[in-house]
């Protein structure tokens, strides 16, 4: 860290979170308030919209016909991919995909698939021949800290939004047949990420801005549905205490239950 | 943890400025480094030097997953230079994948730890990542094998520095898990990691006598 952000650092220290307080009001492990809203793109087959403090995420997916692996001829497909444009953040350049944006593509997609999210044998037509994929688009609208946390509510709240129709297939003829008789997908739990910005070996922030993920020497993400913990992510950076990781994990499923009641609120 | 499960040689690349081949159970890395050297301009720090690490697999291109292994290796390697002392340079860390047997992140987060200090690179600390697989009857597998990681129910790679006091740098987890067996595998890691420093300590010492 250079010396002009450690200064910065250290002001911030001294001015707030020895006071107990931080820059925007909020105790040290206070929460943003979030406000989600649903099916508000209707050319989708699921969405959602979640504004956690300043973070505004989009979830859009859309439901597909295809043909599955020969080697999981029983299973659909639940992509997810999560691009932060260049107009989210001023850090990120327009063109390629940035690295950040990579890593949480890959993480969410890895929790979908640890965790079970959905059955995804309930995606099957018909095995071997035709399954529904799901195309889950995240869009970051606006990049305040903890785009992480924002992903994964828009996500589980999209999926629940997704209406399925029943369709016919026929063997024989390939005959592809839709019925209007919708239903929801039935999902298995509900993770929610928390993360938590590292500052020193005494101060942890929990749901840091994008200013203080800055001034933060590292971030730790806990993934978890209350009661299971699903993953505990840190990606490097410096150092973190055991008794840290402990406060960290009981705040997250706290956190947790209260993103619960807020998924259950909307529909 | 026996005698074979770590094998290193250092320096085996002539050209490079830090090299080391890692071989941990049938997982083989090899990994080079270079530099400090002068980067673009549009790299160029003022007041600290840049660390870039690539990944590369067998095959040459890489997926989004290895994208964000490629992360956690350049956010580990980042923190444990002395990026302050060069200024204005960059240094450039490449990880070849040889053969993956499982435990490929914590081979390569090794492997990169031991060429960085062949290559003589001022460091705050080092570290040593362990991997560990728990089975359904919540038994911890230290080091597992590609067989025991499938039909595991959670895998984590944890990484510690070479500190005296128990310091976790990285933590990597997949599948579902309660926070009392994770404690479990970090003092079960933690211990590991010990031996993986006496392993440097060894290495470094030879490497010392051949000079």
């Amino acid at each position: 860290m250079n010396s002009i952000k450690l200064n910065i650092q250290e002001t911030y220290i001294k001015e707030y979170l020895a006071l107990q307080k931080r820059s925007d009001g909020r105790g040290l492990t206070g929460f943003r308030d979030a406000s989600l809203n649903i099916n508000s793109i209707h050319t989708a087959d699921g969405s959602s919209v979640i504004k956690i403090g300043n973070t505004a995420v989009v979830c859009g997916i859309k439901a597909e016909l295809g043909i599955p692996k020969a080697e999981s001829p029983d299973v659909g497909y639940l992509l997810v991919n999560v691009e932060l444009p260049s107009l989210c953040y001023k850090k990120i350049r327009p063109g390629i995909p940035c690295d950040e944006a990579m890593e949480t593509t890959s993480f969410l997609n890895e929790v979908c698939n640890n965790c079970k999210i959905l059955d995804l044998q309930q995606l099957c037509i018909c095995v071997d021949k035709l399954v529904w994929i799901l195309s889950c688009d995240i869009y970051c609208l606006n990049y305040d800290g903890s785009v992480l946390d924002a992903c994964f509510v828009a996500l589980l709240s999209a999926l629940q939004t997704v209406k399925l129709p029943e369709v016919k297939y026929d063997k024989e003829t390939d005959e592809i047949n839709v019925i209007e008789d919708y239903k929801f997908l039935k999902l298995n739990c509900l993770p929610v990420a928390s993360t938590f910005g590292v500052f020193n070996d005494k101060y942890i922030l929990a749901d840091p801005t994008e200013e203080e993920e800055q001034l933060c020497i590292s971030k730790f993400s806990v993934v978890t549905d209350g009661n299971l913990l699903f993953s505990l992510h840190k990606p490097g950076g410096n150092y973190i205490k055991d008794n840290q990781i402990q406060n960290c994990v009981k705040y997250a499923k706290i956190r947790a239950k209260t993103v619960h009641e807020l998924i259950k609120s909307v529909q | 943890m026996n005698e074979e499960f770590l094998k290193c040689r250092l320096g085996f690349i002539g050209n490079s400025d830090g090299s080391a081949y890692v071989s941990q159970c049938k997982t083989t890395v090899a990994v080079s480094v270079v530099g400090p050297f002068e980067p673009k301009s549009s790299k160029c720090l003022y007041d600290r030097g840049t660390v870039d690490v690539t990944f590369r697999r067998k095959t040459g291109s890489i997926t989004v997953h290895d994208k964000m292994l490629e992360g956690i290796m350049q956010s580990t390697c980042e923190e444990a230079l002395i990026v302050e002392q060069y200024p204005r340079t960059s240094i450039a860390v490449t990880v070849q994948e040889m053969q993956d047997r499982g435990n490929l992140l914590a081979t390569c987060l090794n492997a990169s730890c031991l060429a960085l200090m062949d290559s003589g690179i001022s460091m705050h600390h080092l570290f040593a990542a362990i991997s560990c697989a728990i089975t359904d009857s919540e038994e911890i597998i230290l080091n597992p094998d590609e067989l025991q990681i499938n039909s595991s129910v959670a895998y984590f790679t944890l990484v510690f520095s070479s500190s005296e006091s128990r310091q976790l740098l990285t933590s990597h987890t997949t599948g579902k898990f309660s926070h009392s067996i994770y404690l479990q595998c970090m003092d079960k890691c933690f211990a590991a990691t010990r031996e993986v420093f006496s392993f440097y300590e060894n290495m470094i010492k030879k490497q010392l006598i051949y000079c």
